[in-house]
């Protein structure tokens, strides 16, 4: 086991490897995350993600210092202000959760530090900021590939979105909305659920009643996996596109495989799907070292860190020259390669998965690239 | 009726079959100790997870549930002995916020020990029945017919047990009841373990169907506070059936209109209810008001 | 000061200000809301939502006081008469209701993300800012604490929360302080929530939960249920405990709970309670000589007449047609075994209680004593009688008329029983009622003081006041009463002369033999 991890190691760090000064003090990096309350799952990801990319990251580079956010835009600034008592660091890892993201971004405009988010709440990058770094794909971009795979590939013309009225699911309706109609689809029937609802037969229900030919979720892990089972309890038959948290492994596993013919996911990357590769070798890695599923979420911080800490190889020191390192850079990252749009989105492609009703574990159906056009 | 109505109607009994078990359990604290114990939805959750780690040993569906119902039994006693037996002669606030933080560290140590993805224990049985064009699976079937037994057999204590009169009689009177002899404070305690063992099937029913986060007691607990006030303070049974009302609304009132409306009625019908029935529906359990 | 520790200084001074928020409303007015969180929530959203509208932020700051307490106040005229839990929980779904509309209303709040806020002018754009915004928001929420205090009265209130009965009985009615202590408190709690948005510079409807409502009552129970300063240092230790058990990483929260519930193991009253009882040997008795004496005169001549009065509960009825004349200067007394409905219709005459059928005609102010006396423990006996509403010179007439000048710095709790019952007559007496009505007021008193009674009493009667005692000591009754009536059952069964009443058979069959001239009271 501790072989395996050694030589992973070996092959991730090939993968940045870009620079050769290397400092003896390693750089602390702030990892803010939401590893108590209701995301403490992606939270969780998070930090396994930030931290299993310091060990690859080689001896000496970077160090991360993980504080708790809960779920609170309050306690999210807490800890901002507190990585910054002893000094501005280079940089640093921001919070899962929108509303926290929104909460920092002004505050790390004025203190001047860059940030590297995974949260997909798409107002993030338009707000003009450049301290904003955005490793997993934005709503713009998944759920481009959540209605262009729902409509393009399996044709579906009526869809019906259920979403959760949280900031997750109501940025990601939005902009499936908009894809949507980009492809010249309008949803028949569109509902939001409140994370506490126990039983979605009903806006099941209303989707078939609506005349939808397809099914588009966007909701957090459980509240999916309900969906899913009440779908195939009531006989529905219609093909089922969720939001990334179906390409969870924790979400798959709430279910009867059976129940999982034909459910596909988008999601920026899958790496618990991927069968040979980088994401593969990744995803052995994160196994050996926690003992559980990694989920995109953990990846896009993986290779965040990953990208920090080619830039901090490469020499930067300062929030400047990160914030310059992270703007010019193409990062050949295990996701996918990150470079920016200018607004600081890195991610621009996404994929599909989708099980088969065999077993729990996902495939690969589709994957896209530059979704928004960034090469 | 049609077989979406009949359907929904099947759903929201199954779901009030596990916020009634809770809702029972919260109001038999309630009477019997006149605490309102706040951890009690983390109680259920908690639970929900011994059965879950019960099923990671590789025991059965109703093996789990057992255990599941056990851990109740020991975290509602674990309650009554941090929470309730230590300040029961204090402000009933004290108890209300020493139930607070159980329920604060119930749910982190979750969290810290299970991570925060949704768990769901195994099933007592998988799959289920069609009758007509309405599913019923046989979990939720297992969940009336627990839920039936349970509330009989609570009825049936109190009502017709030795054990359940002198309970009712503490309930009615504690300081009469103590000096014919009635442990009284031993009996509160034994409401909260049989509370606790209500709470800990519900939790495993509940997560079965539902699933299990560490965070989802708050709202179970929400519910089994809405269902004991608009029933009459301290209630049992009126209790448990206002919180079946209550399931049957959040699955038939989403379909009329749609889960956050319906959410937003059921809350502003309770106060339009105590606006005009100042004290639930069922009136008082004692009327020892002055 | 760091910026994180001027951050953490912020959010306590918002904290504490909604918290002070709450102890308007609960620890004074005896309110048990769950919607403090809601308070704050309403502030936080007005400061966020209307400066993006263009209002200037003075006027939204102003907005986010004065809008919650309008809207506390519509709801809670709604719900105002709701007793302990169903008030309470009325308050939480109230509170529900306005996450649900946060969340949902995504045009106007920015849904479950929030609203960023608009740049704050420069002068107020800085850490120190921030903290002294909150802060002085915890001082104006202090501010009105106090204020409320004084208008209502400290005594009034205690008696209210403790004795809500007898406080109605002497006019203190619950309604329209529970209205003004909601909409008081919301105006504190509104002040925390902006000072709140304004720290974090966004609002979402994490504000509005139920870990804010929970935060609140930790600070409030934790502090003192009275003590805007003590609400200030747990709003500190709240804030900072978590943050200094960071250490412990993913369990710190499991420590903040385990801290919170020895805290309430420790101190279930609150600190300040705590600090009191501690220091209360090292303060001396309170001294304080009496003013000059005065006469204590009804305010008004009083009288009272009811006809026909019937009070049905279910399918008993307690009091059946019953017609009754006090007179000023008069004492009436009135007998019957228990169960007769000798308290009911007392019940009905001070209008604790709606007759089912009849009428009662009153001029005058009516005073009170309850079977067991309804005092205040913990307020002295000087504050006791206060407590109604009396000036300080007729607090102390009415504590010479009755012979406890010398107690009058005592707590109502260290008094003998005896003198318990003279101090809820005093309280009577200082109302300066017209009409004065005294239910069992012999009970447990010795000989001497039994005289003492009649003496006070006949002394109130001829001052002016019309008086009714209910006593079962019909001896010592026969004695003092101008006029008797006996009731039994529900109705009036015979009155006029004590001794005729007394010797009437009809009587006698109603106490079913009991003997009526043993002397043995109660």
């Amino acid at each position: 086991m501790r072989k395996l991890t050694l030589w992973t190691a070996c092959v991730l760090s090939a993968g940045f490897f870009t620079g050769f000064a290397v400092s003896a003090e390693p750089v602390t990096v702030p990892v803010l995350a939401p590893i108590t309350g209701f995301l403490a799952l992606e939270g969780g990801a998070q930090r396994n993600g930030a931290l299993l990319a310091t060990d690859h990251a080689g001896d000496g580079i970077v160090k991360a210092d993980v504080q708790d956010t809960t779920t609170a835009p309050a306690v999210a600034v807490s800890a901002f202000r507190r990585a910054l008592r002893d000094g501005l660091p280079p940089a640093m890892l921001g919070p899962i959760l929108g509303s926290q993201m929104l909460a920092l971004l002004p505050l790390a405009d004025a203190e001047g530090v860059p940030i590297l988010t995974i949260s997909g709440t798409a107002k993030l990058t338009a707000m003009g900021s450049p301290n904003i770094f955005r490793f997993f794909p934005g709503d713009v971009v998944v759920k481009a590939a959540h209605a262009r795979y729902a409509v393009e590939d399996l044709g579906i013309k009526a869809p019906a979105i259920i979403f959760q009225t949280t900031a997750y699911g109501q940025s990601g309706r939005a902009e499936l909305v908009a894809n949507l109609k980009k492809l010249g689809v309008t949803p028949v029937y569109e509902e939001g659920m409140p994370p506490s609802a126990k039983d979605l037969t009903s806006a099941l229900a209303k989707a078939r009643a609506a005349g939808a030919d397809g099914l588009l979720l966007h909701l957090h892990g459980g509240p999916t996996a309900l969906a899913v089972r009440q779908a195939f309890e009531l006989g529905m038959n219609l093909p089922i596109i969720a939001g990334s948290a179906m390409h969870q492994p924790t979400t798959a596993a709430l279910l009867d495989p059976a129940m999982l013919k034909g459910v596909c996911a988008e999601s920026g990357s899958a790496p618990a799907a991927e069968i040979d590769g980088p994401g593969k070798t990744f995803a052995d890695a994160y196994r050996a070292r926690f003992n559980e599923e990694p989920d995109a979420f953990a990846l896009a911080e993986y290779d965040a860190m990953g990208m920090l800490a080619a830039a901090l190889k490469s020499g930067a020191k300062s929030p400047a020259d990160v914030r310059k390192a992270l703007s010019g850079m193409r990062y050949k990252g295990v996701a996918m390669t990150y470079r920016t749009n200018g607004r600081g989105d890195m991610a621009h492609d996404a994929v599909i998965v989708c099980y088969d009703g065999a077993s729990h574990r996902a495939r690969i159906a589709k994957r896209y690239q530059a979704l928004d056009g960034v090469q | 009726m049609d077989a979406l109505s009949l359907q929904l109607l099947f759903n929201g009994l199954a779901l009030g079959a596990g916020y009634g078990l809770l809702a029972l359990g919260f109001a038999l604290a309630l009477r019997s100790a006149g605490a309102i114990n706040f951890a009690h939805g983390d109680v259920a959750v908690a639970a929900a997870y011994v059965a879950v780690t019960g099923g990671a040993l590789g025991l059965g569906g109703p093996a789990a549930a057992g255990l599941a119902i056990a851990a109740g039994a020991l975290l509602g006693l674990s309650v009554a002995g941090l929470s309730w037996a230590p300040l029961r002669n204090r402000p009933i606030e004290a108890t209300f916020i020493a139930a607070i933080a159980i329920g604060i560290v119930l749910q982190n140590a979750l969290t810290a020990s299970f991570g925060g993805a949704p768990q769901a224990p195994a099933q007592i049985a998988s799959g289920g029945v069609h009758i007509g064009a309405v599913f019923m699976s046989w979990q939720a079937l297992i969940s009336l017919a627990a839920a039936a037994i349970a509330f009989i057999a609570v009825w049936a204590v109190l009502a017709k047990s030795q054990v359940g009169r002198r309970m009712r009689a503490a309930a009615e009177d504690p300081e009469i009841a103590a000096a014919h002899g009635i442990p009284v404070i031993r009996l509160a305690i034994l409401a909260f373990a049989i509370a606790g063992a209500l709470a800990g099937l519900a939790g495993v029913l509940l997560a079965a169907q539902h699933y299990a986060t560490p965070g989802a007691g708050a709202d179970y607990i929400l519910k089994a506070y809405v269902a004991a006030t608009a029933a009459g303070w301290g209630r049992i049974l009126p209790t448990a059936a206002a919180a079946i009302a209550i399931a049957l609304f959040e699955t038939i009132g989403a379909a009329l209109v749609s889960h956050a409306v319906a959410e937003a009625l059921l809350y502003a019908g309770f106060v339009a209810l105590l606006a005009f029935r100042p004290q639930g529906l069922g009136g008082e359990a004692k009327g020892k008001r002055a | 000061m760091s910026g994180y520790s001027l951050h953490l200084l912020a959010l306590a001074g918002a904290l504490a200000a909604g918290a002070i928020g709450w102890q308007i409303v609960f620890g004074l007015a005896g309110a048990l809301s769950l919607a403090a969180g809601m308070a704050m929530g309403l502030g936080a959203y007005a400061l966020t939502v209307l400066p993006l509208s263009g209002w200037p932020f003075g006027l939204a700051l102003a907005a986010a006081a004065i809008g919650p307490a309008l809207i506390f106040a519509a709801l809670t005229g709604v719900i105002r008469r709701l007793e302990s839990h169903y008030f309470a929980l009325a308050t939480l779904a109230l509170a529900e209701i306005a996450v649900i509309i946060a969340t949902n209303w995504e045009s106007v709040t920015g849904g479950a993300n929030g609203l960023l806020m608009m740049p704050a002018p420069a002068w107020l754009n800085s850490a120190e800012a921030r903290a002294g915004f909150a802060w002085l928001a915890a001082l104006a929420a202090a501010g009105a604490f106090y204020g409320f205090q004084r208008y209502f009265g400290r005594e009034q209130l205690t008696l209210l929360r403790t004795e809500p009965l007898a406080a109605r009985a002497f006019g203190i009615h619950a309604g329209p302080i529970r209205v003004a202590a909601m909409a008081v408190g919301a105006l504190a709690g509104g002040l925390g929530g902006a000072a709140h948005a304004f720290t974090v510079g966004l609002v979402s409807p994490d504000v509005l939960a139920f870990k804010t409502m929970a935060a609140i009552l930790a600070v409030v129970i934790i502090g003192g249920r009275r003590s805007p300063p003590a609400a200030m240092l747990l709003a500190l230790l709240v804030t900072w405990t978590p943050e200094w058990l960071r250490f412990l990483e993913q369990t710190y929260l499991i420590a903040y709970g385990a801290l919170l519930l020895l805290a309430i193991w420790l101190a279930p009253e609150g600190l300040a309670a705590l600090l009191a009882k501690a220091t209360r040997a090292l303060r001396l008795a309170q001294h304080r000589d009496p003013p000059p004496q005065i006469d204590l005169k009804p305010a008004n001549e009083g009288g009272l007449t009811a006809a026909g009065l019937t009070r049905r509960f279910g399918g008993v009825t307690a009091v059946s047609d019953v017609d009754l004349a006090l007179k000023p200067g008069h004492i009436t007394g009135l007998i019957g075994p228990n169960g007769a409905g000798k308290s009911t219709l007392l019940n009905l005459v001070t209008g604790l209680d709606q007759p089912s059928t009849g009428t009662i005609q009153l001029t005058g102010m009516i005073g009170r004593t309850f079977q067991t006396p309804a005092l205040v423990p913990d307020l002295s006996a000087l504050e006791n009688v206060r407590a109604v509403g009396a000036s300080s010179q007729h607090a102390w007439a009415a504590l010479h008329a009755v012979g406890l000048t010398a107690e009058a710095g005592t707590s109502a709790s260290q008094l003998p029983q005896g003198a318990q019952r003279f101090l809820e007559i005093a309280r009577a007496l200082a109302a300066r009622p017209g009409v004065l009505l005294l239910d069992e007021p012999a009970a447990g008193l010795t000989a001497d003081e039994r005289q003492h009674l009649a003496q006070i009493l006949r002394d109130a009667a001829n001052a002016g006041a019309a008086v009714l005692v209910v006593e079962h000591d019909v001896p010592f009754l026969s004695a003092l009463a101008d006029r008797m009536i006996c009731m039994s059952e529900g109705r009036v069964i015979a009155s006029g002369d004590p001794h005729a009443v007394t010797s009437d058979p009809a009587v006698i069959t109603a106490y079913l033999g009991a003997p009526l001239a043993d002397g043995a009271g109660s």
